[in-house]
């Protein structure tokens, strides 16, 4: 930039102990749940984590497209996970069969797996399409929550809405770290159940100095899942009475901006 | 709604993979036991299975196979090249990884091509010529993006050392894992080990930069250096089964409980699950990589099952002291041995040369039929050049054995046997193993005369080698035995007039007929020919019982 003034606003930040988005080490990014958003789905839900938006629809429970790939007690939960061309800054054709991605799936069926009632519906499949629209770190972590809220959106039974947010850096230990963040950081991604108070997913790479330091973060990460899991409720909630008053043909309420943070 | 064609192929159930409902409660319900867990192999649940590392080296590669438990093998090799780096990092070494499920390892694995981080691109026709089976891949997946994760995300390599020379040459390392063996368990913590030990034990070659290119220097002019490892993580797994829980509603999705009696929750975790564990536990593994310092370099949950935060804390909790007082101080030790090992046959190299350049100075003078092959070592690797070293040595050793036998004359005019096959060696050598141990279990009178254990051996070999001189042989052996011990006191005193009996009396102890046929062997006895003998059996044994009978000397 040429105004040497403006080169360095972090500097503003860092005097006030903020982060490179003007975010306390505790603040989570600002979200925004849609639900049915997508047509002609059981389920679909659009979240949006900060610039980070994830696109989720679940289909299902139908029969099993090969008879023998069943379960004779319960469902078969499939997650397809994929990303847009235009997802990064530099538009690029990721292939579906990224190793990436594989692991993505899986760990979005395990970390659901423990919520939905599975044996509630055997001999079927539930399938859950995961597209990443914009990224700006936590995908893993949004993707989650979107499936969970397509999930709900679906009217399949659910012990509890899945909420996952990361936490990571050693000092001061933050919470949902953007992309800048990510890079540089320890970065614990964290699924859980809120009301049951019970971790679903914890996945963390870097080195943790000592076990003390792995507690101090997954409790933060635990923290961040709850704040994530209040605003998601409040969207739930209102997606709810919206379709319920419909369906009863009453006055549709206005939608007020209540499930923006 | 994607089309059925696009969708990958799905066959979660595979039988092989999958338990009997009563294994299945069986397990759990053991596992779950109140005063402490009950494992179907015994252990505690915080025990680990012990684990055994094969550590190879060779001029660029470097080989490790953890033995993990009973059931599980992984080998993982580790190798390097020099490359161009990639030109969006041009200042980054690059670590290219693989996972292979070998067919070997499991019926449930079909045959795939392994699972890798490579940046080229896959042509348009193999997406959909490979079947892999949902599973495998998963599986086979979560073991690669753990192993990138711990290495690269988590920095225990550094890309950036690399780098030789910053955009036009970097090292390329390439470490590829094959899954041998899937019976155990637990493959993720044998991979992860088994990387680790190939990586710490891989040695890279120096560089010679000719005009711009580099040039790999071999490994006996200029010592390789290690690999700028920051520190070597480690994993360990817990597979976390529950139970159904009345109060707090059901913990795993697949089953319903009626059962109002426990009050609180109950889950447990075992450390180094077994494929039982494994198949019937809920949710996946947990599984925690940390180094000998303490700090933890992967957290991997997946899911599936809750957990509650105290039990994720016991988890790594365990998983520390277990890996620090075990795992880690096992791996180093096992490299510690293979250094000093590598260390060994590096000296026995250098001797090697200095002897065979010695050795040419001195063969023109001797026969030629006693000359052994040429070894001509061209431009063999560390490893061959050792395997040839001991193999030259075994050569020379029995030329000399051979030549010391042929050319004495002491002998008389008995033919020598023909020199033989290293084969027919290596079966002596087992079947002289086999009757030593024969012997020490059958041998009971004691011999005025000490015999060699070798010549024990070959007394034995005698007697057991064929069936049909085995059948011979014992009547003979029995009845001349008496006589021949009477022999053998009265001969003792005229061991010293006849050659013949001498050697024959004084390395045997108690001699039986089948070993006149052992005169012609002198120290190496593991030499003589079997089958000759087998064939003089009979005119040899009568004729050696007539002539010991008439006490006269044998030529």
């Amino acid at each position: 930039m040429s105004q040497p003034w403006l080169r360095n606003r972090n500097h503003l930040f860092v005097l006030c102990n903020l982060r490179t988005d003007g975010r306390k080490a505790s603040e989570i990014r600002r979200m925004r749940f849609q639900m049915g958003v997508v047509d002609r789905v059981a389920g679909s839900a659009l979240v949006e984590m900060g610039l980070t938006a994830v696109l989720a629809t679940v289909t299902g429970p139908t029969e099993c497209i090969r008879r023998t790939d069943e379960l004779h007690d319960r469902a078969v939960l499939q997650v397809h996970f994929a990303a847009a061309p235009f997802c990064t800054a530099d538009r690029r054709h990721v292939p579906t069969n990224d190793r990436r991605f594989l692991e993505a799936a899986r760990l979005v069926q395990r970390a659901l797996e423990a919520s939905i009632f599975l044996h509630l519906y055997p001999r079927s499949l539930i399938q859950i399409h995961i597209t990443i629209l914009s990224e700006d770190g936590g995908r893993l972590c949004a993707a989650i929550n979107a499936a969970s809220c397509a999930v709900v959106h679906a009217g399949l039974a659910v012990k509890d809405i899945v909420c996952a947010c990361a936490a990571g850096g050693v000092d001061p230990v933050m919470v949902d770290l953007n992309r800048r963040e990510e890079m540089d950081n320890i970065n614990m991604a964290c699924a859980m159940l809120p009301q049951r108070g019970t971790i679903v997913l914890s996945q963390c790479e870097a080195r943790l100095p000592s076990r003390e330091a792995l507690d101090r973060v997954l409790e933060t990460a635990m923290d961040g899942c709850r704040a994530v899991f209040a605003v998601m409720e409040a969207a739930i909630r209102e997606n709810a009475t919206l379709q319920w008053s419909s369906k009863r043909g009453k006055a549709i309420v206005a939608l007020s901006e209540t499930n923006v943070v | 709604m994607s089309s059925i064609r696009s969708l990958p192929h799905i066959s979660i159930r595979n039988d092989t993979r999958t338990t009997s409902l009563v294994e299945r409660s069986f397990v759990r319900q053991s596992a779950l036991a109140t005063p402490r867990a009950l494992r179907t192999d015994g252990r505690s649940w915080n025990e680990g299975r012990p684990q055994r590392v094969q550590l190879l080296r060779s001029d660029n590669t470097a080989h490790a196979t953890v033995q993990w438990g009973a059931g599980t093998r992984v080998t993982c090799s580790c190798t390097a090249q020099v490359i161009p780096p990639y030109p969006d990092r041009p200042q980054e070494g690059i670590v290219s990884l693989s996972v292979d499920a070998s067919t070997s390892a499991s019926t449930a694995f079909r045959n795939a091509p392994p699972v890798a981080t490579t940046r080229a691109d896959s042509t348009p026709g193999s997406n959909n010529s490979m079947i892999m089976d949902e599973t495998q891949k998963a599986w086979t997946n979560r073991i690669l993006r753990a192993l990138e994760r711990i290495l690269l995300t988590g920095g225990a390599l550094d890309s950036e050392a690399l780098c030789i020379t910053p955009d036009e040459w970097v090292w390329k390392l390439e470490l590829n894992l094959v899954l041998l063996d899937a019976a155990g368990g637990n493959l993720m913590d044998a991979s992860i080990y088994a990387a680790m030990a190939a990586l710490r034990h891989y040695r890279k070659p120096c560089l010679e930069m000719t005009g711009g290119t580099p040039i790999l220097v071999e490994a006996h002019i200029k010592e390789p250096t290690p690999l700028p490892l920051h520190h070597t993580p480690l994993a360990l797994s817990f597979a976390i089964i529950a139970a159904e829980d009345a109060i707090k509603g059901s913990l795993t999705t697949t089953s319903f409980s009626a059962n109002t009696d426990s009050p609180s929750l109950q889950m447990v975790a075992l450390l180094d699950p077994t494929l039982q564990e494994e198949l019937v536990a809920d949710g996946s593994l947990i599984t925690i990589a940390m180094n000998v310092h303490g700090e933890i370099c992967l957290v991997d949950y997946a899911g599936g099952c809750e957990v509650e935060p105290v039990m994720f804390r016991t988890v790594c909790q365990t998983a520390d002291q277990v890996l620090r007082l075990n795992l880690c101080p096992g791996l180093e030790q096992s490299l510690e041995e293979a250094d000093v090992q590598a260390l060994r046959e590096r000296l026995q190299r250098l001797q090697l040369q200095q002897q065979r350049e010695a050795q040419t100075h001195t063969k023109s003078t001797e026969m030629d039929w006693n000359t052994t092959e040429s070894t001509t070592v061209t431009t063999a690797t560390a490893l061959d050049v050792v395997l040839d070293a001991a193999v030259e040595q075994a050569q020379v050793q029995a030329e000399e054995a051979y030549k010391r036998q042929a050319l004495d004359y002491n002998k008389g005019h008995m033919p020598t046997a023909v020199r033989e096959t290293s084969q027919q060696q290596v079966k002596q050598q087992a079947n002289a193993l086999l009757q030593s141990l024969l012997q020490s279990v059958t041998e009971e009178e004691p011999s005025a005369v000490q015999g060699t254990g070798s010549n024990e051996a070959v007394k034995d070999i005698n007697a057991i080698t064929e069936d049909v001189p085995l059948v011979h042989n014992e009547p003979t052996k029995v009845v001349p035995a008496p006589v021949q011990q009477a022999n053998q006191t009265n001969d003792t005193e005229d061991d010293d007039e006849e050659d013949e009996p001498i050697l024959l009396q004084s390395e045997f102890d108690s001699i039986e007929t089948p070993n006149k046929d052992n005169k012609m062997i002198t120290g190496r006895s593991n030499e003589k020919n079997q089958e000759d003998d087998e064939d003089d059996v009979d005119d040899l044994v009568d004729a050696i019982r007539k002539k010991k009978k008439s006490k006269k000397a044998k030529k």
